[in-house]
């Protein structure tokens, strides 16, 4: 992924989103958001806009798909899902940040034996 | 995109009313939700940029990343990429040449300013079939009447080409220049390097002036910075230099450029032809107005014309004028053949796309399981159609950049079809690469089409599993499209090229008229200065024939005025005496060649009737003419022509009686039917101009010195150039040559691309139908069977194809009459051989892989994949 802040940022933000989506399923714009900032718990505070070209990015990397669909309130709503090649990409990311957290604990542990 | 943005701006609008409602629910009231949620949402111009950024990105990331995918792919297998890149880089590149050539002979403007608004103006009868407008055919007068008279051009100049002998700077040498109207440089817009060129009321003023070329200057004049002013010799009379042109600059555009421009009325060649009203020796040109259509322009010269016929009627009764664009004397011989080129090109151009879709068709199909696997996996079918397409445009780009190497010396080699009028363009490289790029493009979109539809069409999960014949079936449509392609395409290419070729073959062979082995020929210009009399040239050629016949080694010498070959003529209107005179330019009209009576002797041309001329034939004996075949054909069909009294001449029009008729002899150039011809004894019918010709006992080269010798002691001022006739000959086949010369490399291109093309399309055919052969085998099928189950239907395809093509050509070919010498556009044998040719070739093609597909284990064949 990038260097950039930005980039970090992004590419943390498609995780959310792509975890989001396996975890609650097919999901609208705002629900995603609401369900990202609860799970954050207020860490990762944005404006809820900036979601959408994200989703398009997702969606044109060909990690989710949308659809249009009715939500609890009977508005029309744009639904997005996961599909096969973003449940792999997730699956992927996942393990890349558990190998990455296990190799940086053991460098901030001072392991001897390393 | 409008519905793109549409559909964001729903998706925020629900989103802002959920999180009002959301706020809502949490005890705000209506307003303070409404804004907290609109901060919360963030700022609508914001997002919506972000996600426009967004949609941009797209095709650019996901078409690099093809790109080095495709790259990858091509190093991985070397076979297909060089077979593909040859393709393309000989196609493209061949196209782009002529294309190159097509675009300076035909696109690019002439090079003066507003070249676009320059027009010739030409004079035409048409009661009398003189339609087609040649060079000068009008008079001075005539010209300045159209100047004084119009108002649809802002000027007039008349203009014709003209020579003369520079003499008193080194060696006397024959100098090609004109004669024009002092307005001729400014209409044309090009202003003199040195000097100001002509003015109207100088040359009034009667001082001979003269505007000379860059090249003169340098080479002869020592390029004198103080040249203005100083006199130069022309034909024995000095004129004062008045400017100098720049280097490169030529008009007329005919011929190899001029060193010198001289006031038509001070030109010692034409001086006297001037107040002739009858005389149609001058061309012109003009600028018209602007606004001015040219349809106006010719309107308007016809009203001028029909004035000017009623107030001239013995001079002009029938004449009319003609208006036409100055870039049609230029381009006009070069147009038709180079439109068959530009029609030949884009069919080679066609083959390549068919060829390189043959090519992917094949990898893809190879491909197939990797392609099946990216669709199985959720790439969208979109994609897959975009990744071929990048691969397509990959390899054509690298195709396209390796013609623009072939382009380059094939043009260069090929710039000889161009008129020989045109000054090399600068902006031909540009247009050859911008036509190399956009061909490439073209054609890696179109050849990658097939591939895209067949993989997109089929449903791609049957490639994973084992399929039925039928499943195969349904590609086997596409497959046999491009076979039948390929074949039509190939036919009609090489038909033409046949016919051109049959064409070419014609005219090599044939006869002249004439025997044009030993002759040695030489101009000869008497100087008006030194010469002015007639009387004088005819003494001046009494001697000179008999000097020349004085030198060892001669077996004849004579002098015409009109050489076969060398496309000078003198067209003169004559009366049949007996016949009421008709008004001028509708009556009929022949060429006027005074001879000497050794010309039909010395040139081969043999007397079919009556008597040759003779020595008593002279100035003071009965006025005599001998006519040519052609001359009997036109004007006295079936009727005797000795005898009879035809009245005409250049100096003075008189009655000649017909004494004698001989066989026609080709007149401009190998190719043309031979004109009407009149020929006089030259005492009778004096010029001051002649062509001496002479034939030796042994090689014609080697008298040319003491030729030269003999005249220079006649007139040591008199430049004199003796020259085989052969070269005259191999000069004008040439031009003929080099264009059949094009036409055949591009029919070899066509043949090389056609044969790969056929085979490949046809080894694919067959190699793709392995699984369908492998279940007729296991069903019980003999080898022998299937070779002829494949061999009836290749030639069924084959059959197809080329009957297409067949039929295609023969529509087609009628284009091609103008170019074709003494050949049909319907020739039997060209259609013949090339059609069963190609058939031979596509069931040739298929029999190898046929043949490896029956001798296959039925059980291997079913298992591949």
């Amino acid at each position: 992924m990038g260097e950039n802040k930005t980039d970090v940022l992004r590419g943390t933000l498609d995780l959310m989103v792509l975890k989001t989506l396996e975890t609650l399923g097919p999901l609208h714009g705002y629900g995603i958001a609401r369900r990202i900032e609860q799970v954050s718990d207020k860490l990762l505070a944005m404006n809820q806009g900036t979601l959408y070209p994200a989703l398009l990015r997702l969606e044109q990397r060909g990690w989710i798909r949308s659809a249009w669909g009715a939500s609890e309130n009977n508005r029309r709503a744009r639904f997005y899902s996961l599909t096969r090649a973003g449940r792999r990409q997730l699956a992927a990311e996942a393990r890349s940040w558990e190998r990455m957290s296990a190799m940086m604990a053991r460098v901030l542990a001072g392991d001897s034996r390393a | 995109m409008p519905n793109a943005n549409e559909r964001l701006r729903e998706e925020l609008q629900g989103h802002f009313e959920d999180l009002v409602r959301q706020y809502c629910t949490q005890g705000m009231d209506e307003a303070d939700a409404r804004r907290a949620a609109r901060l919360k949402l963030g700022g609508a111009d914001q997002i919506e940029e972000a996600w426009r950024d967004q949609r941009g990105w797209r095709w650019v990331g996901a078409a690099g990343r093809d790109a080095r995918l495709a790259l990858r792919g091509l190093r991985r297998s070397p076979g297909f990429a060089a077979a593909a890149l040859l393709t393309l880089a000989l196609g493209i590149g061949a196209n782009a040449a002529i294309f190159s050539l097509a675009y300076q002979a035909l696109l690019r403007p002439l090079a003066f300013p507003g070249a676009g608004q320059l027009v010739s103006l030409f004079s035409v009868a048409p009661a009398t079939g003189r339609l087609k407008p040649t060079g000068p055919s009008t008079s001075y007068l005539t010209i300045l009447d159209w100047r004084a008279q119009n108002r649809v051009f802002t000027d007039v100049a008349a203009y014709r080409d003209s020579g003369a002998t520079l003499t008193g700077a080194g060696e006397a040498t024959v100098l090609a220049g004109a004669a024009a109207t002092p307005n001729l440089f400014s209409i044309l817009g090009v202003r003199p390097l040195l000097g100001t060129a002509f003015t109207w009321d100088r040359v009034q003023r009667g001082t001979p002036v003269v505007v000379i070329s860059e090249r003169l200057w340098r080479s002869r004049l020592g390029a004198d910075p103080a040249i203005i002013g100083r006199g130069v010799e022309l034909s024995g009379q000095i004129f004062t230099v008045a400017g100098v042109m720049p280097a490169g600059f030529r008009f007329p555009f005919a011929g190899g450029g001029q060193d010198f421009w001289l006031p038509a009325t001070q030109d010692p060649n034409f001086r006297d032809l001037m107040p002739r009203r009858g005389g149609h020796f001058m061309a012109a040109v003009a600028r018209l107005r602007p606004g001015v259509s040219l349809e106006q322009a010719q309107a308007a010269m016809q009203g001028i014309s029909a004035r000017l016929a009623r107030a001239y009627p013995k001079e002009l009764g029938g004449w009319t004028a003609l208006v036409r664009p100055l870039r049609d004397d230029v381009v006009g011989d070069a147009r038709t053949p180079l439109l068959v080129l530009l029609a030949a090109g884009g069919l080679v151009l066609l083959i390549v796309c068919v060829n390189l879709a043959t090519l992917l068709l094949a990898r893809a199909t190879l491909r197939s399981r990797e392609l099946a696997l990216c669709a199985a996996l959720g790439a969208s079918r979109g994609r897959l159609a975009g990744r071929q397409v990048v691969e397509s445009l990959v390899l054509s780009a690298l195709g396209g950049a390796l013609a623009l190497l072939v382009a380059e010396p094939t043009e260069r080699a090929l710039r000889f079809l161009l008129p020989a009028g045109l000054p090399p363009a600068t902006g031909a490289d540009v247009a050859a690469f911008g036509f190399a790029f956009a061909a490439a493009v073209i054609v890696g979109l179109a050849a990658s089409l097939p591939p895209v539809l067949s993989s997109s069409r089929s449903d791609l999960a049957p490639a994973l599993k084992t399929s039925g014949v039928a499943a195969v079936a349904g590609r086997h449509a596409g497959r046999s499209a491009l076979v039948v392609a390929e074949l039509a395409l190939s036919t009609v290419l090489l038909i033409g090229a046949g016919l051109l070729l049959r064409s070419y073959s014609h005219l090599i062979a044939t006869p002249l008229g004439f025997e044009p082995a030993p002759v040695l020929f030489t101009q000869i210009g008497l100087p008006k200065a030194q010469y002015s009399a007639p009387d004088q040239w005819t003494r001046f050629y009494d001697r000179a024939l008999e000097a020349v016949r004085n030198v060892p080694g001669v077996r004849t010498a004579a002098i015409c005025l009109d050489l076969p070959l060398t496309g000078g003529t003198a067209n003169l209107g004559f009366a049949v005496a007996g016949q009421p005179a008709q008004p001028g330019g509708q009556g009929p009209s022949a060429d006027d060649n005074p001879i000497s009576p050794d010309y039909f002797q010395a040139m081969g041309i043999p007397l079919l009737r009556g008597r040759n001329f003779s020595t008593a034939d002279t100035a003071n004996s009965p006025a005599v003419a001998i006519v040519n075949q052609a001359f009997v054909h036109a004007y006295f069909p079936g009727q005797e022509p000795l005898g009879q009294q035809l009245v005409f001449g250049f100096q003075k029009s008189e009655a000649r009686e017909i004494v004698g008729v001989v066989g026609d002899a080709k007149v401009a150039t190998v190719g043309e039917a031979p004109t009407p011809m009149m020929y006089t004894p030259y005492p009778q019918d004096p010029w001051w101009f002649s062509m001496l010709v002479v034939t030796a006992n042994t090689k014609p080269g080697a008298l040319a010195a003491p030729v030269r010798a003999a005249l220079g002691r006649l007139d040591p001022n008199l430049p004199v150039a003796p020259t085989p006739l052969s070269e005259l000959l191999k000069q004008s086949l040439e031009a003929k040559r080099d264009q059949a010369l094009l036409l055949i490399l591009l029919a070899v291109v066509a043949l090389v691309l056609a044969l790969t093309g056929v085979y490949g399309v046809m080894s694919y055919s067959v190699s793709q139908r392995q699984r369908e052969l492998g279940l007729r085998l296991a069903l019980g099928a003999s080898p022998a069977a299937l070779l002829a189950l494949i061999g009836r239907e290749t030639v069924i395809l084959a059959a197809l194809g080329t009957g297409m093509g067949l039929a295609a050509a023969l529509t087609l070919a009628r284009f091609l009459a103008g170019l074709l010498y003494q050949t049909s556009p319907e020739d039997p044998l060209t259609f013949v051989a090339v059609g069963l040719g190609l058939m031979a070739t596509a069931v040739l093609a298929a029999l190898p892989p046929a043949r490896r597909a029956a001798g296959v284990d039925p059980m291997t064949a079913l298992r591949a994949e």
